[in-house]
């Protein structure tokens, strides 16, 4: 398996942000890996040209909100620093609209692994859960751990779910997630079919997770693995976060479907799913 | 345990000449990294030419049989030379018919290689007698196995690999994969470069931001204890491959890794042309990621 030697990680104000800050630490300290906190500041002054005379008042309030957030980011690095002496911070300016994401995916793309959080905003913006972790997910190239908005998570990849499916994403995941599983007690492999599939197509799917077992145990690694149907009127995405559960899962590994069509990012259902109704950290490769 | 970084690899296995040459490279890094060598072969599918001109069940039949069997005995006749040389290797066989339609051999085999660390395919990949263009077999592989895979040009096999390493670098996804893959091929490296050629109207501040860019990347290789240089060149060449294959090839490069890109059209998956030309042009081994 590959080794993580980078571990970047969102620093941000939100109050979800200790949570997702101690779990890169316990990462980093377990792997031994250098970590980097990022902090992305949103522009000092109005980024764009509105029509019609700006009000001077703007720009100081711009700038007071940049101080404010950045010291309560800085409250919440250095609470980091307790836990990791070496981590580095990064202050970084974000792009012209304010947008976090294109730093993240440029940085990451110098790290082996990602952390950000489920959201990025306390809930005052009209911002859909996953956003953040969408774009760097399918822009960065490298793999991301996300971390839900509620909970409190100590440690990922003892007991890890891999979601399987024959594609290329989710053989992605696989790959990039391997370097966290090094202290597994077991993976856990589930593979959900459709709700009716002939006997011979099912044999066929059982047969392809026994040679993943196989791969997977030549690393080193215990595994356990299911076939299930899927059942008619529950989603995947349920079902693999009920599975979850039951197995005591500490981390779900799956594939990011998902397509950039002009400006949007179109993801795939299942992965909307997972990332809007998330109840562990997921680890998601594109 | 130590943990082994490539635990398991997949080389693919046809009837022509130059799965040898596979071969050989396979075992060579099977056995540095202690890792379990796969040699897999996609017989081909039998498509039933018979059925459609009316001729079924005649000497047809048995022509089409025979030549698919004297396909897979040039392969098998590879393997079995090959095999007391590594013992341990393991034959896959892998059945080109498959109900429910998913008969494309780079498909097949891509299956294998999500079962794998790394995979090793040559230029062409149909056999000797139809001669796919050259490189698609394995941009299908690259496409579908999400895996790095490690394109081996035609000839004998390289004296050395991965010894002398030319990184091309640019600002996408699939090339921060393609590197971050490769890091336990460039163990053993002795020098690494990371190239990005700038366009050629850049101006001296763009270069000097590519140039700090670069190094960004040198620093993160450095964090996995690789030791790299960094190189901007202008474009200047016929095509930025043929640059990048020059300059490879000027250094004594043994290995070039690359991310592989292009673009979804309808259902299938087209590479770029610096992909592609790269691919298919380069007589040095490229470590692809798409």
């Amino acid at each position: 398996m590959p080794m993580i030697s980078t571990i970047l990680v969102h620093v941000d104000e939100t109050r979800h942000c200790p949570a997702r800050l101690a779990l890169a630490g316990t990462l980093a300290r377990r792997l031994e890996a250098d970590l980097v906190g990022v902090f992305v500041a949103p522009p000092a002054t109005m980024p764009l040209a509105l029509p019609g005379e700006v009000d001077p008042g703007w720009n100081d309030r711009l700038s007071r909100h940049r101080r404010t957030i950045q010291r309560q980011a800085e409250e919440h690095f250095a609470a980091l620093k307790q836990q990791v002496p070496d981590a580095v911070w990064r202050v970084e300016e974000a792009d012209g609209l304010g947008r976090p994401g294109p730093v993240l995916v440029a940085q990451g793309r110098r790290a082996d692994l990602i952390v950000v959080g489920q959201t990025e905003t306390d809930g005052a913006l009209p911002q859909g859960p996953g956003l953040l972790a969408q774009e760097v997910m399918m822009s960065a190239g490298r793999p991301v751990l996300i971390v839900p908005q509620a909970g409190r998570f100590t440690d990922v990849g003892r007991r890890p779910l891999i979601a399987w499916t024959e594609s290329r994403e989710a053989s992605r995941a696989l790959y990039d997630a391997l370097p966290l599983l090094r202290d597994a007690e077991k993976v856990h492999l589930l593979e959900i079919g459709p709700a009716r599939a002939a006997e011979e197509e099912i044999a066929r799917h059982r047969d392809g997770l026994a040679t993943l077992r196989r791969y997977i145990e030549a690393h080193g690694l215990a595994t356990a693995s299911e076939y299930l149907p899927g059942v008619p009127g529950i989603g995947d995405a349920s079902l693999i976060l009920s599975r979850a559960a039951d197995v005591g899962a500490d981390m779900l590994v799956m594939g990011g479907y998902g397509h950039s069509r002009l400006q949007e990012m179109v993801l795939g259902g299942v992965t909307r799913s997972i990332l809007s109704s998330m109840t562990l950290p997921v680890l998601i490769s594109h | 345990m130590p943990a082994r970084e490539l635990s398991t690899i997949l080389v693919h296995v046809d009837d022509t000449r130059q799965t040898a040459t596979r071969l050989a490279l396979a075992r060579g890094l099977a056995q540095r990294h202690g890792a379990r060598l796969v040699c897999a072969y996609v017989s081909p599918a039998r498509i039933a030419p018979a059925t459609l001109f009316g001729r079924t069940g005649t000497d047809w039949d048995r022509t089409i049989e025979a030549a698919l069997a004297a396909t897979e005995g040039h392969a098998r006749d590879h393997f079995a030379t090959f095999s007391p040389t590594m013992p341990a290797a393991e034959w896959l066989h892998i059945d080109g018919n498959q109900p429910g339609g998913l008969s494309d051999p780079p498909s097949l085999l891509a299956q294998a290689a999500r079962r794998a660390d790394l995979a090793i395919v040559g230029l062409t990949g149909t056999g000797e007698d139809h001669k796919d263009a050259p490189g698609r077999f394995a941009e299908g592989l690259i496409v579908e196995s999400g895996r790095p895979v490690l394109v081996v040009p035609e000839g004998g096999p390289p004296a050395s690999i991965g010894e002398t390493v030319t990184i091309a670098w640019s600002e996408r996804r699939e090339t921060a994969r393609a590197v971050a893959d490769a890091i336990p091929l460039l163990r053993q490296a002795r020098q690494v470069e990371v190239v990005e050629i700038a366009p050629p109207e850049a101006s001296p501040g763009e270069i000097a931001a590519v140039r700090q860019r670069l190094e960004s990347v040198v620093a993160f290789l450095g964090r996995h204890r690789i030791q790299a240089l960094s190189a901007v060149e202008v474009a200047a060449g016929p095509t930025l491959a043929d640059q990048l294959l020059i300059r490879a090839a000027e250094r004594g490069s043994d290995l070039i890794v690359a991310g592989a890109y292009g673009h979804a059209r309808l259902r299938e998956f087209v590479f770029g042309g610096f992909t592609h030309d790269l691919l298919s042009r380069s007589r040095i081994p490229i470590l692809a990621t798409h």
